[in-house]
């Protein structure tokens, strides 16, 4: 590293193993039993270690500030700048950061089964600059106060900071300490908002100290006035974006040539590339299933695609959203659910009313034929009672059936089981 | 050498000046500078060094101005400073300390380092080079602080209390360090010891309560003796004369 370095070499040299060591253990556990082998859940593993970076190198770097200020370096004259001094102090500290955040990539990437994307740099750079802007936090911190109580202060302070937001009810608060709670899936990305938000707040708060420090300003009143409108300016620019974000991290659908690859039979399958392997599976299901759902009314498709639920399908195309490394049980489960309507945000419906596709999502099964065993697998006796009941329907009246539930789902209906149960009956 | 005060005032507290108006004019070679405690001596090396800036006037070295932030830069790679209290960052080995003081006066790494050892040569610390500061003797520990102000090269070194600390073989291992000083390099020196006065230093200032009470040449300054002052005790004599005719001993 080093002479420039040197006063932060010590602390980052032991601290390095150890953080590493957790982020690496803390990625084992997250990831685990990871069924996505998509470099989008990498990504967010790798984020999910936030807390534990930024904590400890906030910590090591408030330590590293607590031994140049028991030197008294700033009160020696020195010809280089405050910012090359704490620069020069903080390298091995942002290389600790770095390196730990790398570890726990690498880590994620092997227990996931895939490597980051091109598309996840700019969350990369969200991560890093919440690490960066914690540092110079961390930093002031230890210029002001005695090691001692700066280093457990940034230490706990920042793991606060990262746990306590998601416990909130405030949701837009949790979308601002960078601790990404969703991940990009092979349909949606992270919306520029939810990265842009976490670099404001801290950016700006870092600024605000960088600004009171070393500002060519000869009032200290002007420095601090400055300081306090940056990170003013941070935080009202970051609660702008994410003041209406609900408790999901906000999404946008994903975008580019590999958001959607498609057969040429007809019906479509549409898939994103990685799920391409899938392709023949959800074929062979819907070459098996389609005859018997068309012969029960159903509609044929015009294709079936997986794609964003922000994404309009044209009309008569079937929504599906498959899993990798489908079993044939699992391909038929996922085409004969096409028909029903994309999964919207009810917001009449209260969290634990959600609305019930369990007696019309039986129908479509044995309207397909699925076998028994696969029916009852996934799904509850009542909505297959409820669904043997209109399957003993005439043809028409099951399809005035089907279209009048589907519809209720659609319009968030708060009761669809009631009013599916009583149609049944014959109300 | 004109290190140059000019209507100066300086205070730590807004209601209690140290400084007031203060106008002098350092003079070249080697100064010692006396003062009772509390005079303000390592206030005014504190402002020559531009580690304190004052409330007002202004400080030069040269016609480079301490006190204009675009010129600050320039005036401190040409002086170096030894404070009353040197600290050293925690854990650092004398040669690392060394070095990034060196580094921290404007030197490039590869420079502070080769010359970090020869600074340490100089105040024959050189086989402690490798010995954390923390674990160095008081003694020690000053000569490391007066490596700190060699190691750079500069040409105006503000020494305060150097020798605090030091036996007696170390304080003459520092005069002859002091004597192997280029003669363009300039030292103005704060100490109570007046010992080799006459022979070690060039000139005097006497501060007594922030003002100048005596600047000028050894000879001059010693005339201030009383007539029949053994001649080992002239400094000090001079310094009571000096000192009693304000009628301020400790400010």
């Amino acid at each position: 590293m080093g002479l420039l370095s040197v006063p932060g070499r010590t602390a980052a040299l032991w601290a390095a193993g150890p953080l590493t060591a957790l982020n690496c253990w803390y990625v084992y556990v997250f990831a685990h039993s990871s069924a996505t082998s998509y470099g989008g859940f990498t990504t967010h593993v790798t984020g999910s270690t936030l807390f534990a970076t930024s904590a400890g190198c906030a910590a090591l770097a408030a330590w590293a500030a607590g031994r140049l200020r028991a030197a008294r370096i700033w009160s020696m004259a020195p010809v280089r700048g405050r910012l090359a001094i704490a620069g020069s102090a903080l390298l091995p500290v942002a290389a600790v950061a770095v390196a730990s955040t790398l570890a726990a990539c690498a880590t994620a990437a092997l227990m996931v089964g895939a490597a980051p994307r091109l598309a996840d740099l700019p969350t990369f750079g969200m991560l890093l600059s919440v690490v960066a802007a914690h540092l110079v936090l961390g930093f002031a911190a230890g210029s002001v106060l005695p090691r001692l109580i700066a280093c457990p202060l940034m230490l706990v302070g920042v793991f606060l900071w990262m746990g306590v937001p998601a416990t909130m009810e405030a949701a837009w608060v949790r979308h601002l300490n960078g601790l990404l709670v969703d991940s990009a899936t092979v349909t949606d990305d992270i919306a520029p908002s939810a990265l842009i938000a976490p670099v404001l707040l801290a950016g700006g708060a870092a600024l605000a100290v960088l600004v009171v420090a070393a500002a060519p300003l000869r009032r200290r009143s002007l420095r601090a006035a400055l300081g306090a409108c940056c990170a003013v300016t941070g935080a009202a620019a970051a609660y702008a974006l994410v003041a209406g974000a609900d408790t999901r991290v906000p999404t946008v659908p994903r975008t580019g040539a590999a958001a959607s690859v498609c057969d040429t039979a007809a019906p479509r399958v549409c898939v994103p590339e990685e799920l391409r392997p899938e392709v023949p599976r959800l074929r062979a299901a819907l070459d098996e299933v389609l005859p018997r759902m068309e012969a029960a009314g159903i509609r044929r498709p015009t294709s079936l695609a997986y794609v964003s639920d922000d994404v309009p399908l044209p009309a008569g195309a079937w929504r599906i959203a498959p899993a990798e490394r489908l079993a044939p049980a699992e391909a038929r489960a996922v085409v004969t659910l096409g028909p029903l309507p994309a999964w919207h945000d009810c917001p009449n419906l209260p969290e634990d009313g959600w609305r019930d596709e369990g007696p019309v999502a039986a129908w479509l099964g044995l309207a397909a034929g699925l076998p028994a065993a696969e029916l009852a697998a996934r799904t509850d006796p009542d909505s297959l009672r409820v669904a043997r009941t209109v399957r003993g329907w005439s043809r028409e009246r099951q399809r005035g059936w089907f279209a009048d539930t589907t519809r209720l789902l659609d319009g968030c209906e708060p009761d669809t089981e009631g009013l599916l149960a009583g149609s049944a009956a014959g109300r | 050498m004109p290190l140059q005060f000019t209507g100066c005032s300086f205070g730590y507290h807004r209601r209690r000046r140290v400084l007031d108006a203060l106008d002098c004019l350092m003079p070249k070679g080697r100064t010692v500078f006396l003062g009772p405690n509390g005079a303000g001596k390592s206030t005014v090396l504190g402002l020559a060094a531009s580690a304190l800036r004052p409330r007002s006037g202004t400080v030069s070295y040269r016609g480079i101005d301490s006190t204009d932030p675009r010129s600050l830069k320039k005036y401190r790679r040409r002086v170096a400073w030894l404070p009353q209290d040197v600290e050293s960052v925690p854990g650092l080995t004398a040669r690392q300390q060394v070095a990034y003081v060196g580094w921290l006066k404007g030197m490039s790494r590869s420079a502070a380092w080769d010359e970090s050892l020869r600074a340490l040569r100089k105040v024959e610390l050189a086989r402690q080079s490798r010995i954390p500061v923390d674990r160095l003797s008081g003694g020690q520990r000053r000569r490391v602080g007066v490596a700190q102000s060699l190691v750079h090269g500069a040409e105006v070194l503000l020494l305060d209390e150097p020798t605090a600390g030091m036996d007696p073989r170390q304080r003459r291992v520092f005069h002859d360090v002091l004597g192997a000083l280029p003669a363009s390099v300039h030292v103005v020196l704060s100490t109570h010891d007046t010992a080799d006065l006459d022979t070690a230093y060039d000139n005097v200032l006497v501060l007594v309560s922030g003002e100048i009470v005596f600047g000028g040449r050894v000879r001059e300054f010693l005339h201030h003796a009383p007539v029949g002052t053994a001649v080992g005790r002239r400094a000090e004599a001079a310094y009571e004369t000096l000192t009693e005719r304000t009628g301020r001993w400790d400010s």
